[in-house]
């Protein structure tokens, strides 16, 4: 349990309460069809080589994503490198807030 | 003082409320500042508290004084807008119609690109709404037609509505992260009590003194004064 939440639910007398951890961004991201689409869109991240060479966030995005495309296998999309990276993002992002 | 432009490609993400909100924001950090109303559906005065029924003046009305609310003078550009004289004068190079001494908030209607892309030549900062859901996403390809949307310096993302609990908003918020970065300001997370507040004619500060959004929206208020070389007057009491 998150520390904040446990002392909210100590400070209300936990009674009335439910404490549900929503699943972890970790366990369950996966590369939506859209975000794919957006980020093959050149009016989106311009021409892809050149982002991969000079934009540092979209870097490894496109990169990763990149490497599974050319695995060829559209259902493995959904799992290798990309879920590597959004799994380090979501570990930023959990610490962030 | 710069102009700050708040259009989305798509409407219904809350593009106004976050001008609403950054204005009031500024102003209680002590800048001048002045919100101008361009849509015509005439909706940023709600977020004052005001009823729809009441008007506001005319940017272009000489004789009428703006009304100022919590500090932030508001105007409606709407008129001036249609009128094609506005268009005349911001289209003369180097001529900026607005208060230099002042920051401006132009709240801009998603339909109406061709004053979105007049006013950005005068704009230090484009403001583009997000939500996560998928027609907001798919927009982002045109953001600004002819230049790709990473690429656009001038231009910052809020991703508006976000809720933890949903699976989408959870990945949009990390997809976004990874495209834009720091260009990503801010996120607003969600809470009906914004909508409860309209309702009721409040600013979401008194209606819903707790609500989630708050904090995020004074986050997003630092961040884009700082992205805009502002430095605050006053920092507003706790």
């Amino acid at each position: 349990m998150r520390p904040d939440a446990k002392a909210l639910l100590a400070r209300l007398g936990q009674r009335d309460f439910q404490y549900r951890q929503f699943a972890d961004p970790i366990a369950d991201v996966e590369p939506w069809p859209l975000f794919a689409a957006l980020l093959e869109d050149e009016r989106v991240v311009g021409r892809a080589d050149r982002a991969t060479e000079e934009r540092a966030p979209a870097k490894n995005f496109l990169s990763d994503y990149d490497d599974m495309s050319a695995r060829g296998e559209p259902g493995q999309r959904h799992g290798g490198s990309l879920r590597a990276f959004l799994s380090g993002l979501s570990d930023d992002h959990t610490e962030r807030r | 003082m710069p102009l700050i432009l708040c259009h989305s490609p798509v409407g219904g993400v809350g593009t106004t409320f976050l001008t609403a909100r950054l204005a009031l924001g500024l102003a209680a950090r002590g800048h001048d500042v002045s919100a101008i109303d361009f849509t015509h559906a005439d909706a940023l005065k709600l977020f004052f508290g005001m009823l729809p029924a009441q008007e506001i003046p005319a940017m272009t009305d000489a004789t009428t004084e703006g009304i100022v609310v919590d500090g932030v003078e508001l105007l409606s550009g709407y008129a001036a807008v249609q009128s094609g004289a506005f268009g005349r004068l911001i289209a003369r190079s180097g001529t900026s119609p607005f208060d230099s001494a002042r920051i401006v908030l132009a709240d801009v209607a998603s339909a109406d690109h061709a004053l979105k892309t007049s006013l950005l030549p005068h704009a230090a900062l484009h403001l583009c709404t997000l939500v996560p859901q998928p027609t907001s996403l798919a927009a982002l390809a045109k953001v600004q037609p002819g230049t790709p949307t990473i690429d656009l310096e001038q231009t910052v993302f809020v991703l508006n509505q976000v809720d933890d609990t949903r699976k989408l908003s959870r990945h949009s918020q990390i997809f976004l992260r990874a495209l834009f970065g720091d260009n990503l300001i801010a996120t607003v997370r969600r809470d009906e009590a914004v909508n409860e507040a309209l309702a009721s004619f409040q600013p979401i500060v008194r209606y819903a003194k707790q609500s989630v959004v708050l904090p995020d929206l004074a986050a997003m208020t630092i961040a884009i004064e700082a992205r805009c070389g502002l430095v605050a007057a006053t920092e507003p009491a706790e």
